[in-house]
């Protein structure tokens, strides 16, 4: 009784959640009171610049690291203390895979195959085939993409509830990330499984993702659903003669030659633009590739 | 002006760091040459050749080697002119070292083609010892220290003497075909410095040797891994690998040489690490033979033999522990490496539990393969009919090296690691304890008390018990540091 009702608890939690996570490395901090939630069978979008925190933010949700404040929890559990009920549900494929490397693919994943009950044993094999991988090579002598596809086809083969992806497209080619862009879209629309992927090519973003994050000198200074960028964010323009009236809430701000000013604005609770009352001011709409460029230039 | 230039080129080619020790060693060898001049009778040519050989080889091992390193540096970055120079450079060294010399010292009296082929031997040797990869480097330094004993061994005629070119000059030869093709392997293959097959000059120049378990080369092992051949690669053992067996699932995810192999794959490591031991202990031998020409074969096996396998013992446990060190240290400093995986790897066992077989899982493997040791070596000094002091003497070495090995694995695992001054002294006080307590006893005369006489064996027992308590101390550290930690495959500098 008490596994059924654990299972349903599981079943029914939030994915990922992190609350007022804090990191720095060197005295340099990199999450500043970091707040970020994944409902279940969303797909996030983490974009931000290199350096940006993005794969520490990843880590500490998945409980690879521990913050030095704040707390973080897959399916409701700590995530520094996970249970093996929750580790089976998630899959994570790191930027520059590097685990196993003395294995073969196919030995990998019989190995891996052992560990979790719902291990799609033909969909691994047949990806591989598909993506022409020489499944007996050693994963060390497989080219950085191959060696990422693996990855990638070892977390998809494990049926995760949760998948979690750091800069999948870093090493792949155009073909290929069409490819696994395909994949996540298909076992978020079929299979319900929730993903958190990062990247800084907006565009992949764009082409999957349900929700988007923007990570931002430690700052997470966006979290919104993909389709509501256009209607929630705009570029106000102001003429020099009004430069010094930009909003305080806005997310960026920058000087022209000529005087002018510019900023990217959210819409207040009641749907209107900061700064639309002053006299000049016009709103440009912005797509996400741009949202990120003015606010991270 | 371009004498000059190239003339200064191979101390252009070097760091800094390098200068300063270069400057040391050169000071320390310019004493040593001039007491050598001052004691000896250096009047006659073969003397003066001789002189100017061990001169050469502080000339062509240390210094030039960089140079070979930077016309390949210069290939590889298409810069054909610096590669020229360096070339040139090299030309004009051996005119100064070999040829110059060899036409001088001929004028005055002497055998140029003998003094040639000399300096020639001395300079190639010395360049295949730096350009050539570690484990022939070895047999180099085993060829070198043997040069006497191979003299007599082999009846082969020395400078002197008329046959002395019909060795000399393939010798030469071999060596400097060596040097070539370690030139062209680099060039081709750009071989990385963390790499087995990697010229000395190389680990040297880039550090690699410190920052190999640094982490700093967070993709050394896929590197290492990739320039390996087939044959040398490890055979996994995925049989009872699962949920049912977590320890052995940690070690597969490790990797290393404690990992489960097949049977094959094991006696395929084996016999890598027992090739090279047997060189040592035929180096040994050839000793024993040289020193003892008229001794029985018994007497020559059992000096030679098992005073080798004592050496090999107590070097193979030191080793064993460092390069397992290396190992952890890497995979604890790595985050895309294993650790990621074993965290989220479902079946290794509640956070209790996975402390308990991660703690197996590293200690176990390596107190193993010590402990084999332990008996090999001793069971060689009770052959010996060595006294009960030095056989405890001996038993302490190869115990010193296990304790290393533990009380480090728990330092790592825990995070609890002291900084890396610490390490290097803890590690250069523990070696010298262990070397002391390997050679003392095995260098004494059979049956005696090592350093029995003077009071050096208590100090030496003082000494161990320092040793011991400081690594206690380091263990129950990092075994805290582990139990302290929310999960056990954190990796260190996370928290």
């Amino acid at each position: 009784m008490n596994t059924v009702l654990r299972h349903n608890k599981i079943a029914s939690a939030t994915p990922l959640v992190a609350n007022q996570i804090c990191h720095s490395f060197d005295a340099r901090p990199i999450l500043n009171r970091v707040d970020l939630s994944l409902p279940a069978g969303s797909v996030l979008g983490l974009i931000g610049r290199n350096g940006a925190g993005k794969s520490t933010l990843i880590r500490i949700m998945l409980g690879l690291m521990q913050p030095q404040s704040g707390a973080a929890f897959a399916f409701d559990e700590p995530a520094l203390k996970l249970t093996d009920a929750v580790k089976s549900r998630i899959a994570y494929v790191p930027q520059q895979p590097d685990a196993l490397a003395w294995l073969s693919a196919v030995q990998m994943f019989e190995f891996l195959s052992r560990f979790y009950p719902k291990w799609d044993n033909d969909f691994a094999n047949q990806t591989l085939q598909r993506w022409q991988i020489d499944a007996g090579k050693l994963l060390a002598k497989l080219s950085p993409g191959e060696r990422q596809r693996v990855d990638i086809i070892r977390a998809l083969a494990s049926q995760p509830d949760l998948l979690v992806l750091d800069e999948p497209a870093a090493a792949l080619d155009p073909v290929a990330r069409r490819e696994l862009l395909r994949e996540i879209a298909t076992r978020a629309g079929d299979a319900g499984t929730t993903v958190l992927f990062s990247s800084h090519i907006v565009s992949d973003v764009e082409r999957v993702a349900s929700d988007v994050a923007f990570l931002h000198n430690g700052h997470l200074v966006l979290n919104c659903p993909m389709d509501t960028i256009r209607e929630r964010y705009a570029r106000l323009w102001l003429p020099a003669s009004q430069a010094a009236s930009v909003p305080k809430e806005s997310l960026s701000r920058r000087r022209g030659k000529d005087g002018s000013a510019s900023a990217v604005v959210e819409r207040d609770a009641n749907g209107r633009w900061p700064g639309a009352d002053i006299s000049g001011a016009r709103f440009d709409t912005l797509g996400l590739e741009d949202l990120f460029v003015e606010i991270a230039e | 002006m371009k004498f000059w230039y190239l003339l200064g080129l191979p101390w252009q080619a070097l760091s800094t760091r390098a200068r300063l020790w270069l400057v040391a060693f050169y000071t320390l060898l310019g004493f040593g040459l001039l007491l050598g001049f001052s004691f000896a009778n250096a009047t006659s040519w073969i003397s003066k050749t001789n002189f100017l050989l061990m001169a050469n080889l502080s000339i062509w091992v240390p210094l030039l080697p960089n140079t070979l390193v930077l016309a390949r540096d210069a290939h590889l970055l298409r810069l054909p002119s610096v590669e020229r120079e360096a070339w040139q450079s090299l030309w004009l060294f051996a005119a100064l070292t070999i040829a110059m010399p060899a036409i001088l010292l001929g004028i005055s009296g002497g055998h140029v083609l003998a003094i040639a082929l000399t300096l020639l031997l001395g300079a190639g040797v010395g360049m295949a010892y730096a350009c050539t990869s570690i484990y022939l480097a070895l047999l180099i330094v085993f060829g070198a220290i043997l040069n006497d004993h191979l003299f007599k061994l082999l009846g082969l005629p020395d400078l002197s003497q008329p046959g002395f070119a019909l060795w000399a000059a393939p010798t030469t030869a071999l060596s400097w075909l060596l040097v070539w093709r370690s030139w062209r392997n680099n060039v081709r293959h750009n071989i990385a410095a963390t790499s087995p097959r990697a010229p000395m000059v190389m680990k040297l120049r880039s550090h690699a040797w410190k920052s190999y378990g640094s982490g700093a080369h967070e993709n050394a092992e896929t590197t290492i891994l990739r320039q390996r051949s087939d044959w040398q690669q490890l055979r996994p053992n995925l049989n009872a690998c699962g949920p049912v067996n977590p320890q052995r699932c940690i070690r597969l995810a490790l990797g290393g040489w404690f990992m489960p192999q097949t049977a094959i794959g094991r006696l395929r490591q084996s016999a890598l690490i027992i090739a090279p031991s047997l060189v040592f202990v035929a180096f040994m031998l050839v000793r024993s033979l040289g020193n003892h020409p008229n001794g029985s074969w018994a007497k020559i096996l059992q000096s030679g033999g098992l005073i080798a396998l004592i050496w090999f013992g107590g070097f193979g446990a030191t080793m064993l522990t460092f390069v397992y060190m290396g190992r952890l240290w890497r995979a604890w400093h790595s985050p895309n490496a294993g650790l990621a995986l074993l965290a989220l790897l479902p079946g290794l066992g509640a956070n209790e539990r996975s402390r308990h077989n991660l703690s197996r899982a590293i200690i176990a493997p390596v107190v193993g393969a010590q402990s084999l040791l332990l008996v090999v070596v001793l069971a060689c000094a009770i052959s010996l009919k060595l006294s009960v002091t030095s056989d405890l003497m001996i038993a302490l070495s190869q115990l010193g090296a296990i304790g290393f090995a533990v009380a480090f694995a728990f330092a790592i695992v825990g995070g609890r690691m002291l900084p890396t001054w610490a390490i290097m002294s803890l590690s250069i006080f523990g070696c010298m304890l262990i070397n002391i307590s390997l050679f003392t006893p095995t260098l004494s005369d059979p049956g005696a008390i090592p350093l029995g006489p003077t009071n050096m064996l208590s100090l030496l027992e003082f000494a161990w018990a320092v040793l011991a308590l400081a690594l206690i101390w380091i263990g129950v550290r990092g075994w805290c540091g582990l139990q302290a930690r929310p999960h056990a495959f954190l990796p260190t500098g996370s928290t």
